[in-house]
């Protein structure tokens, strides 16, 4: 019975990286969420307006819209996805879904024809990228423009379909579902909050999030342990595009109007908060949680340089600097676990 | 006989210089140290064989000569000199050349380029075609090897190949020449040529290390053989009169029995019959049968189709022939079906393919039984710590721990993870590959417990292995595989490990198998390419005729002109994206690289500045951004698209900034000129695009750092090895692609009359995407080039003007270019149909 023995004594230093990578993973991870808070202070000194109770609640009900586009992609890009065509999805359903309104259709065929188009986008993307092996940045890009052309055609050159002038009873539900509260909370802040407790229920609980963990970490593992990875990398697609059509309604219902192209500015948003959101986690990883945490950090940025005067220029560079920023953090922790 | 390490190394006084020498080598990889003070020394002259089993150290110490493996104690010394080597490029230099094992050349050169890179020989700053063509001749005509300079190595037979790589470092002229296993891959009559040139080298006076399994080879070949075992020389001898019996005896020197521990079991029904199961090129008619409780091993050299046959069997490799697991037939449905049906499969590379690192130990263990762990699809963590625990036990796996991350064990400990997953659910038929490799000797018994363990519970183990002492000593049969079929079979006891070696090494009976196989490779390598390639473009002749026939006014006649004038900047930007593609860089930002310079250079105009000077801000903009690509890709090791998609949303800021979301109209006549004057009837920026195509191109095939860029994104490991720097390559690469794209920038915004307000630097970065994927696909070997990309350029904006023209609103001309973008990139995967993941840290 010396075998054993010998095997610990070959075991124990290959475990010692551990601790060594997890300190610096800690420091990283405090690292970051401290930059977010230091930020957000010198916003908040610059301007007190910015941590007024209603400034906030009015920033809590904006980074809905977010919430629900930056979790479906959190979902897709926990294994090594990645969508682009996100915002063109969210506009088109948005815009397709307005229209069947004003037409008389009923909320609910508006509702369903807005998940439709996030489904269709999702299989589709899903099968080029998971079954047919296109890179899933480059399918995801070329659909994008797709997309974007489709709904400049469909809504004859960028038309808006406007849901405050139309007759109130075809397009109440919509405007109920975007300005109403249940008690002191907003519906858009509820269906927001359902739809990260579903994600993370999802992700964290249950076999296909499991699956989705196994496909993250080796594709050719899953495979040669069975798993069918094809289609939980497919699986991810729909996940992401069924949110951004979800993410497109809430952000019709919330303006009460519907304009090709008005999503497009939440792309870059989505992105930076999966980032950000993964760089402040504790391990290093894209969860469900910590990208909400990204996606309410990148809208309350917004608020407050709109509070300080500055532009949409400001918007993009930051929001570029910021995802290259939590490359760098990333690949630090990366190397020291190496 | 054997000497003993106390005893000098014979033929020290015999008067031949030692060219190399490794004193008192240590190695250590993490705390763990692999080799324990080592001494080799290489004469002139002399071919010096290194032998030891798998995990002896034999590679380290290669390595540590080549400056690859650092050394924590003992040094390097060169020509009687000790010299510090910081990386393989320093061992090049000084004269010391190896051939890999797997010998690593870049498939889509030519023998000649692949045989000179790293030390391109450059007359007046081009590559000196002749004079690389000329010396690879005559070197190929020492090693008498049958290819010649031009061929494309892709498609050169095995034997061909293992010749080039050593008449490649024989090029250089070196003082060593280390060749690691280079007849791993061939059979015994295609190593003879190989046996020749080696024997030539010597005669030469250079100093041959050379490793192999095979002992007969060294027997035959060697004057000094040195024997390492666990990391330590065992013994140093000349190989005169020395047996392969000896030989075995240095290597292996420790008890088998002990090794093996014997669990009875007895063999039952038969439960696989393989028939004629063909996969690829390399398994070939195998046929085979199995019994329930009975272990059973396939001995086949590298290249023998062994483990390609275990991979089919799983149902990972495409296959025929028939396959029925107790009376069913099984081939079809992949490794999900071969799972189902109770087949369970340990594979080769276990870091790569068996484990999920960053995971807990638990999940590794329960992941290929998850349904069983769960109820409506919702996880029981109670059910997986059940199970976690009772295997972690069962296994002896340290640390006991089910929660600690599987890539912190050692390799033994992650080996039994792997066994232990099919463990928790339970199979009939094991196919195992290599169960011991990198695994330490404790680890291994208690390994081959297990497996005898499987067999006494009633399964069926299917064992490949390239060390055949382990397939003696735990199988009840061994099946010799050669040439991808079985050709002998052996019961226990019925043979001895040389035995084996002989049988899996020997030429075939027939004799004819062989030399078939490097006349049939090639050509079925070179048919299938010409009829895409010939589809493609015949194709996009056919999509443009039609849109011809619907409209023929714009592409005839004057029509012609316009259109060209039209795919000025998009020509060049295309072939900018092509040169980092080409390079193994993904360049995402030319397009706003473009967007940015194009905002710029108007702004530029309209406060005042000269034209020559706009122009010349343009590229020096973008090479300013391609610079900081390609600093955050390499220096934080941030892959290039991820770097390039974070710069496309920067510059999409920065161009909002300096254009304040308004467009900028330009008037100034010189300016314009750049992009909308004539040369006689040829528009201007017609001739600038097409000398720029043409320059990148001339840099690309006809210049040292346009071999270095195709080098590194054919094939960055060889390159590296090579000794040249690819993180340089990446940066010029993509600062390249930025100046080009910042040059079309400025021409976009003269042909344009100034910089438009909206964004348009997707569909430039997608019409450039679309036109080099179009552009591979019209090649031989799906290479990026640039003047293939110019011409796929030129397809997608004739398109774009043929659909105006034929009454598509523009509208959707985004949306053809996403759908161009989507065919052109499906020709191109549609062979391997990988996962369309991305790497996103």
């Amino acid at each position: 019975m010396s075998t054993p023995t010998a095997m610990r004594t070959g075991g124990s230093p290959a475990g010692t990286p551990g601790p060594h990578s997890h300190r610096l993973d800690v420091v990283r991870s405090y690292a970051t969420v401290l930059g977010m808070l230091v930020a957000l202070a010198v916003i908040a000194v610059a301007r007190p307006l910015f941590i007024d109770p209603r400034n906030l609640a009015a920033v809590a009900v904006d980074a809905t819209v977010l919430v629900v586009l930056a979790v479906g992609l959190s979902v897709l890009m926990a294994m090594k996805g990645l969508d682009l065509s996100l915002a063109a999805t969210a506009d088109l359903a948005g815009y397709l879904a307005a229209r069947a309104l004003l037409q008389g259709e009923g909320a609910l065929t508006a509702v369903l024809i807005a998940l439709a188009v996030g489904l269709v986008v999702g299989v589709v993307n899903g099968l080029l990228s998971g079954y047919l092996g296109v890179p899933a940045i480059v399918a995801t890009l070329g659909l994008n423009l797709v997309l974007t052309a489709l709904a400049l055609v469909v809504s004859d050159n960028g038309t808006p379909q406007q849901l405050f002038t139309a007759p109130i009873d075809l397009v109440k539900p919509f405007l109920v579902f975007g300005s109403d509260s249940w008690g002191p909370v907003r519906l858009l802040l509820l269906a927001a909050l359902l739809v990260v407790a579903l994600a993370w229920f999802a992700t964290t609980r249950t076999t296909w999030g499991r699956r989705v963990d196994l496909v993250d970490s080796s594709a050719r593992a899953a495979r040669l342990a069975g798993i069918g990875v094809r289609s939980t990398f497919a699986s991810g697609f729909v996940v992401c595009s069924l949110l951004a059509a979800g993410g497109g309604l809430m952000l019709t219902a919330r303006t009460g109007l519907a304009v090709p192209g008005s999503a497009q500015p939440f792309l870059l948003d989505a992105f930076t908060a999966v980032y950000l959101g993964a760089t402040a986690s504790p391990r290093g990883r894209i969860t469900v949680l910590w990208t909400v945490v990204g996606a309410v950090f990148v809208t309350l940025l917004a608020n407050g340089l709109v509070l300080l005067g500055l532009g949409a220029p400001w918007r993009y560079g930051l929001n570029g600097g910021l995802i290259l920023l939590a490359l760098a953090l990333g690949v630090l922790r990366r190397r020291s676990s190496r | 006989m054997t000497e003993l390490l106390e005893t000098p190394a014979p033929g020290a006084g015999d008067g031949a210089a030692v060219a190399a020498a490794v004193r008192g080598a240590v190695v250590r990889f993490a705390s763990t140290t692999v080799l324990h003070g080592v001494d080799l020394e290489l004469r002139a002259g002399e071919v010096h064989a290194l032998v030891g089993q798998n995990g002896a150290g034999k590679s380290t110490l290669v390595k540590a000569l080549m400056g690859v493996n650092p050394l924590a104690a003992g040094f390097v010394e060169v020509g009687g000199s000790r010299v510090e080597l910081s990386g393989p490029e320093d061992a090049r230099r000084l004269g010391l050349e190896i051939v890999y094992q797997d010998q690593p050349l870049a498939l889509h050169l030519t023998v000649a380029e692949n045989m000179f890179l790293g030390r391109e020989p450059t007359r007046s700053g081009l590559l000196d075609r002749t004079a690389m063509r000329r010396r690879a001749h005559e070197v190929l005509q020492r090693v008498r090897a049958d290819c010649l300079p031009d061929d494309i190595v892709g498609d050169l037979t095995p034997t061909q190949r293992v010749q080039v790589s050593i008449a490649a470092a024989l090029a250089a002229d070196p003082r060593v020449l280390v060749l690691d296993e280079p007849t791993a891959a061939l059979g015994s009559a295609e190593s003879a040529p190989v046996f020749d040139l080696i024997r030539a080298a010597r005669s030469d006076g250079v100093a041959v290390l050379y490793i192999s399994h095979r002992l007969h080879e060294i027997t035959s070949l060697a004057d000094q053989v040195t024997v390492l075992r666990d990391g330590r020389r065992t013994s140093v001898s000349p190989a005169a009169g020395m047996s392969v019996e000896d030989l075995i005896a240095a290597m292996v020197g420790r008890d088998l029995d002990a090794l093996f521990p014997d669990v009875p079991h007895t063999p039952g029904d038969v439960l696989l019959e393989v028939d004629g199961l063909r996969s690829g090129e390399l398994v070939r008619d195998l046929t085979l049968r199995l019994r329930a409780g009975e272990v059973v091993g396939l001995a086949g050299l590298v290249g023998s189709g062994a483990s390609e046959a275990l991979l089919a069997l799983f149902g990972d490799r495409r296959s025929s022939g028939s396959v029925r697991l107790g009376g069913r037939e099984t081939r079809t449905g992949g490794p999900r079906a071969a799972v189902r049906h109770g087949v369970a499969l340990v594979p080769e590379e276990r870091r790569t393919e068996a484990l999920f690192p960053g995971l807990a130990v638990r999940s590794n263990l329960t992941a290929s039984s998850l349904s069983h762990h769960a109820r409506g699809g919702v996880l029981s963590r109670r059910r997986e710590t059940t199970t976690a625990d009772d295997l972690v036990q069962r296994l002896g796996i340290v640390p006991a721990s089910p929660v600690a991350d599987v890539s912190t064990l050692s390799g033994g400990n992650q080996q039994k993870v792997v066994v232990g997953r099919w463990l928790s659910r339970g199979g009939r038929l094991y196919l195992v590959d290599e169960p011991t490799a990198g695994v330490d000797v404790a680890a291994k018994a208690e390994i081959y417990r297990h497996l005898g363990e499987l067999a006494a519970g009633g399964a069926a183990v299917l064992v490949v292995s390239s060390d055949f002492e382990e397939l003696l000593g735990l199988c009840d049969r061994v099946l010799v595989v050669r040439d991808g079929s079985v050709t002998d079979e052996f019961a226990r006891g019925t043979i001895d490990e040389d035995g084996l070696t002989a049988r899996a090494a020997a030429a075939p009976a027939g004799s004819r198998a062989t030399p078939e196989v490097p006349v049939a490779v090639p050509r079925r390598r070179t048919r299938r390419p010409w009829a895409r390639q010939i589809g493609v473009g015949l194709a996009m002749i056919a999509v443009v005729a039609a849109l011809v026939a619907g409209s023929p006014g714009f592409l005839l006649s004057a029509g012609a002109w316009d259109v060209l004038r039209q795919a000025g900047t998009p020509v060049m930007l295309a072939a900018a994206l092509t040169v980092a593609l080409g390079a193994g860089a993904f360049d995402l930002s030319v397009g706003a690289v473009a967007q940015l310079t194009a905002s710029v250079s108007a702004a530029l105009v309209v406060a005042g500045v000269p034209t020559p000077l706009v122009v010349l801000a343009g590229v020096v903009v973008g090479a300013g951004l391609g610079a900081v690509n390609g600093a955050v890709t390499t220096l934080l090791r941030v892959p290039s698209f991820v770097a390039t998609l974070g710069m496309l949303f920067l510059l999409v800021g920065i161009t909002l900034g300096v254009n304040g979301g308004l467009a900028v109209s330009v008037e100034r006549t010189s300016f314009l000129l750049l992009g909308q004057g004539y040369v006689g009837p040829v528009p201007g920026i017609v001739l600038t695009s097409a000398v720029v195509v043409l320059a990148v191109l001339a840099l690309w095939r006809r210049t040292r750092p346009g071999l270095r860029l195709r080098a590194a994104g054919d094939d960055e490991r060889t390159s590296r090895l090579r000794g040249v720097r690819t993180g340089r390559v990446t940066v010029t690469a993509l600062v390249l692609s930025a100046a080009l794209s910042g040059l079309a920038g400025v021409l976009l915004a003269s042909y344009a009359s100034g910089s438009t307000a909206r964004d348009a630097s997707l569909d430039l970065l997608v019409s450039a995407l679309a036109a080099a994927f179009l552009g591979s696909a019209l090649t031989r070997t799906f290479l990026f080039d640039p003047g293939a990309s110019a011409v796929g350029s030129l397809f997608v904006t004739v398109v774009a003007a043929g659909l105006i023209a034929n009454g598509l609103s523009d509208q959707w001309l985004g949306a053809v270019q996403g759908v161009v973008l989507l065919l052109a990139v499906l020709v191109a995967v549609a062979r391997h149909r990988n996962l369309g993941q991305v790497v996103i840290f």
